[in-house]
């Protein structure tokens, strides 16, 4: 089974887990209901790793909410307002890309858990919380 | 204490006089300024050092402790200072520790009664301190009436607009394109329009938050405030600024004092006779500044005499010179001019982008009093520097010291370089730097304005405790093996990995040392650089910036890749495998991969070649399975053809391993016969169990660093950047066979051509110690009993059974058998040069 | 140094955010005398004025260009990808 760099994380923090284009993948940490409130109240974060190029070095999180700018804007001198960009977040050169639900932030996986780590610090003043694919599909919709 | 009030004020109204004993002679210093602007109410506020407490909200339950004061704020014993300034005049350091050793002796006591807060112990929980970033279309810095109505009128304009003011505002801005900063400060304005702010308290978990700015223009309205006036003990508590008076009794309903004089020109503050009255204030004499003499008093100020009278108080209102706070201007780049009517500099050319509104251009000041002082208040207790107890005596005898530079003079006298940054003194500095050299105040100048200014805590300098940290797809497969980890840069890798058979370090070590010779091992090299060269000019390329040729190296061949720069020295080593007609493999060193992807590129941009490099390091994962069971082990695993016939050694394959696609190259860095395995890197756990699972009939072992640095060292193979330097090329490093001479052109071809023909000054050669002391890596190396080298590495070698290493010796003592001593432990200690491999000569272990 | 760089890829950015690759210098043939390779590895023009410069994008694109730059001012007058 192919994992994400944040696998281990998603294991400790009591995720409900399955398989997902042969990648591991966090379906649920609590309800989905709850999940994608608190996303849509303020702001929250989504490892979609699974999504995946080829030979990319890249994990792939998702941080989707009214709040996901201010967050982003502690861990990046990014101009937001560009589709795509190169850069550094969280002092990790990668890819900021806006997406229909937030930002989606692009960082060689081997830095992946430190940069989830920085985010989730830095979003505690916005109360985060991590979200699964089945509250991701729920947000979608 | 109130609502509203500031510690400062809290403890004023509590009946607090004394706030602070200065910083040279210990003299009780009062609230002066009541804005921020001057080090009179430093304190420690719950256990942070420095706080300026006449612009720090109080809050109950704060713990409020004065610096720099023993036993207390009333009886300082340090003020026995003031009695010996005799001895200490300006300068006085540099006149009387011209011995060293006195110094010394000196230092460590003035250490001790020196300076003003102590910074935390580190047992004080830390403090959150966090960054930001915003763009802006307009910063404007300055919240007060000018401020607001330029930002409001950029707001309004469509700007995208951010205002930075000191205060807590009641109102905040609905547009969406108008963002208040509010409790913050800027204290930076630096190239490219980038501002650096320090907002205090952004939210409840952090203190401090550093928002960096980028504003396409910049308004500085930061306005101007009121700096102190020079007579006479002008320091004592008491003596206070007019606008600090009426800060106290407006904001705070304080009465600053019972009987007051008040000492003005005509253009003192019209309001501040309200205030006074409003306070019950009685005033007792309003004087000019040019009659004033000195105020006396002990602890507080008793009496002010002047050439009217002698009039007897507990509060002098100053109304002092407003000047513009012209900083950060400064900093951009603005020209200013001295305005006489003013007295004060102001701004008059802004650099493109940046301008100023309000208080700050100067435009509505005059000048309160004459400048420079009179001579006659030249004494060694009229303050100009409250913050390093720099009198008018110290400048007048500075300047005649030579010091007749306002540059020369600020660092003579340390005159501007405390807390204030020169806000309640530098004008003052100027004008009697002026008056003794017989030059006017434009032609004696202002110091350079520097960022930061106000200060800045190195809290908010250094934001997140957030180190980036990389970690290998197998990281928590070597947590749950023991691994003991070392930083390799940003990298964690397994040193070795603790096992219930071994006690110590050692032990490990030499267990995984010896499954690695006689089974088999494991060890994760994930970090190592990996790049995918594709194209039609590949090949030329490599042969264009590698010294070896790579353009006839066979698909399924590997080849050992030395890059040097054109001076001929070595940049980094790897391997370089063909993949296909238009597809190489290149492995680099972890440190350098970086260097060598921008090198690659370098070469590559304009050059107009159908070649494009592909940086895979964190796409794969890789390993090194080596011992003579390896292939036992990887058969179990792979349909490929691992006999040495169909797969010798320099070989590189693709396969699927344990039903994963990957890369394996026969490359034999440790000595034995043995894959590196590299594999996407999100199958790195599949991969590495099942490896371990596979070898466990054989009884592999995971090895970590420290076991392949051995492994390695017995094969006397050389690690950039450890057994080599700035200065290596390859020919001191005994690697002379890397360089194809006969190449049209390479980078370095041109040096390397010299180099092959001059005699080599340094070799790095081989060495075995002659007892069994070990040398640390880096020991010194002696020949004939005079430093000629250094040891790069040294380990105990169970094959020779005893430490052998490499090292950089003269040409002279570089062949096989020459003498050299090595210092082990502080003495030389004999030991012997060889060029030997030291295990396996030949090399029939990696080609089983 | 916080000047702003324009990278043909990413727009202008913070100075920090790249690396300075040296001034822009033609590369002697193989066989050119030894004067000619000595001053190109060894020595710089160090023009107090605009300078033709490499610069590497190293915490965005990764893709090297060239600026002319005022080095007195740090005014950066124009960007390019080398052809």
């Amino acid at each position: 089974m192919k994992r994400s760099a944040l696998h281990r994380w998603h294991e400790k923090a009591g995720a409900t887990l399955s398989e997902e284009n042969g990648w591991s993948a966090p379906l649920r940490y609590s309800s989905p209901e709850q999940e994608a409130g608190a996303v849509k109240r303020s702001v929250g974060i989504c490892d979609l790793s699974h999504i995946h190029e080829p030979l990319s070095p890249y994990a792939r999180l998702l941080i989707s909410g009214p709040n996901a700018r201010l967050l982003l804007s502690k861990l990046t001198s990014l101009n937001l307002d560009r589709n795509t960009s190169y850069g550094t977040v969280a002092h990790v050169r990668g890819m900021v890309l806006r997406d229909a639900l937030g930002f989606l932030v692009l960082v060689p996986r081997d830095y992946a858990e430190s940069v989830w780590d920085a985010i989730l610090h830095a979003g505690e003043e916005f109360h985060i919380t991590p979200f699964g694919l089945e509250a991701h599909r729920r947000l979608e919709a | 204490m109130r609502e509203g009030d500031t510690v400062a004020s809290a403890l004023y109204r509590a009946g607090q006089r004394i706030f602070t004993r200065s910083f040279k002679y210990h003299r009780p210093r009062g609230l002066l300024c009541c804005s921020g602007n001057c080090p009179n109410c430093l304190m420690n506020v719950d256990g942070i050092p420095n706080v300026r407490t006449c612009i720090t909200p109080a809050r109950a339950g704060m713990a409020v402790r004065h610096q720099n004061a023993k036993p207390s704020l009333d009886f300082d014993y340090l003020s026995v200072a003031q009695k010996f300034d005799f001895m200490m005049p300006v300068g006085w350091y540099y006149k009387r520790f011209t011995n060293p050793k006195m110094w010394h002796l000196a230092e460590q006591q003035i250490r001790k009664v020196a300076g003003l807060g102590d910074p935390p112990p580190p047992d004080v929980p830390q403090a959150v301190y966090e960054h930001s970033h915003m763009h802006a279309d307009v910063a404007v810095i300055g919240g007060g009436l000018a401020g607001m109505e330029a930002a409001r009128d950029a707001a309004a304009g469509g700007e995208r607009v951010v205002l930075v003011d000191d205060q807590v505002h009641a109102a905040h801005p609905s547009e969406a394109n108008f963002t208040l900063l509010e409790r913050s400060y800027c204290f930076g304005l630096y190239e490219g329009n980038l501002l650096g702010v320090v907002q205090k308290e952004p939210h409840a978990q952090a203190r401090e938050r550093l928002v960096h700015i980028r504003a396409k223009r910049v308004v500085i309205a930061t306005g101007a405030y009121e700096t102190p006036l020079t007579f006479k003990n002008n320091d004592l508590p008491g003596v206070m600024l007019s606008s600090a008076v009426s800060r106290l009794i407006r904001r705070h309903g304080i009465q600053p004092g019972k009987n007051a004089v008040v000492i003005a020109s005509e253009a003192g503050d019209p309001n501040l006779a309200g205030d006074l009255l409003s306070a019950g204030v009685n005033v007792v004499a309003t004087v000019s500044p040019s009659d004033v003499l000195e105020a006396a008093g002990g602890n507080h100020v008793r009496t002010l005499r002047t050439k009217r009278g002698n009039f007897a108080c507990d509060l002098v209102v100053m109304c002092g010179h407003r000047i513009p706070d012209t900083g950060l201007l400064s900093q951009a780049g603005a020209k200013l001019e001295w305005s006489v009517s003013a007295g004060a500099f102001i701004p008059v050319e802004f650099p493109p982008n940046v301008s100023a509104a309000g208080d700050v251009l100067g435009t509505e000041l005059k000048a309160a009093a004459a400048l420079p002082a009179p001579k006659e208040s030249t004494n060694k207790r009229t303050f100009v520097c409250m913050c390093n107890d720099v009198t008018t005596q110290d400048l007048c005898d500075g300047v005649a010291e030579g010091f007749d530079h306002i540059e020369l003079l600020k660092r003579y006298t340390t005159t501007t370089m405390g807390p204030c940054q020169g806000r309640m003194c530098q004008l003052q500095a100027i004008g009697i730097c002026a008056r003794e050299t017989g030059r006017t105040i434009p032609e004696t100048g202002v110091t350079t304005a520097r960022p930061p200014n106000p200060g800045v805590t190195l809290g908010a300098l250094g934001g997140a405790r957030h180190h980036p940290t990389r970690r290998t797809p197998m990281h928590y497969q070597h947590e749950k093996l023991g691994a003991i980890w070392m930083d390799l840069g940003d990298w964690k890798r397994p040193r070795f990995y603790a096992h219930p058979s071994a006690s110590n370090e050692r032990e490990c070590v030499r267990q995984e040392y010896q499954a690695v010779r006689q089974k088999a091992g494991m060890i994760d090299v994930s970090t190592l650089g990996k790049l995918s060269l594709k194209g039609r000019d590949a090949g030329k390329l490599l042969d264009k910036v590698y010294t070896n040729r790579f353009s006839d190296l066979k698909p399924g061949r590997v080849r050992y890749a030395v890059l040097c720069d054109e001076a001929g020295i070595i940049l980094d080593d790897g391997t370089i495998s063909r993949q296909s007609e238009d597809e190489f493999f290149i492995t680099t060193t972890t440190g350098n991969l970086d260097f060598v992807e921008q090198w690659l590129e370098w070469w590559m941009a304009g050059a107009g070649l159908d070649a494009h490099v592909a940086n895979l390091t964190s796409a794969m994962g890789a390993v090194n399975l080596a011992g003579p069971h390896a292939r036992d082990v990887l058969s179990k695993l792979t349909g490929c053809d691992l006999s040495t016939a169909a797969f010798p050694y320099m070989a590189c394959r693709n396969a699927d391993v344990a039903g994963i696609p990957a890369i394996l190259l026969r490359i034999g860095f440790v000595g034995e016969t043995g894959w590196e395995i590299h594999f996407p890197a999100e199958s790195g756990e599949d991969l590495w169990s099942a490896v371990m699972e596979a070898g466990k009939p054989f009884g592999i072992r995971p090895f970590g660093m420290e076991a392949q640095r051995l492994l390695r060292l017995e094969k006397g193979h050389v690690i950039i950047g450890v057994d080599t330097d700035a200065l290596t090329n390859p020919y001191d490093a005994g690697m002379g066979w890397v360089v194809k001479h006969e190449k049209e052109d390479f980078i370095g071809k041109f040096s390397l051509g010299k180099l092959a023909d001059a005699s080599a000054q340094q070799n790095l050669v081989g060495f075995l110690m002659n007892s069994d002391a070990l040398p640390e890596d880096g020991a010194a190396i002696l020949v004939n009993g005079a430093l000629a080298g250094r040891v790069t590495s040294a380990r105990y070698s169970p094959a020779k059974q005893k430490p052998i290493g490499l090292c950089w010796v003269p040409a002279s003592a570089a062949s096989e058998g020459a003498a050299i001593e090595v210092r082990v432990n502080g003495s030389p200690v004999a030991a012997t040069v060889t060029r030997q491999v030291f295990y396996d000569p030949e090399g029939s272990r990696l080609r089983m | 140094m916080s000047f702003l760089l324009t990278c043909p890829e990413c727009g202008a950015r913070s100075a920090y955010e790249f690396r300075f690759g040296g001034e822009v210098k033609a590369r002697p043939q193989p066989d050119a005398s030894e004067d000619a390779w000595y001053r190109y590895i060894y020595t710089k023009v160090n023009e107090a004025g605009e300078q033709k410069e490499w610069w590497f994008h190293r915490s965005g694109c990764h893709q090297w260009f060239q600026a002319l730059r005022d080095t007195r001012t740090n005014t950066v007058l124009s960007t390019w990808r080398p052809e």
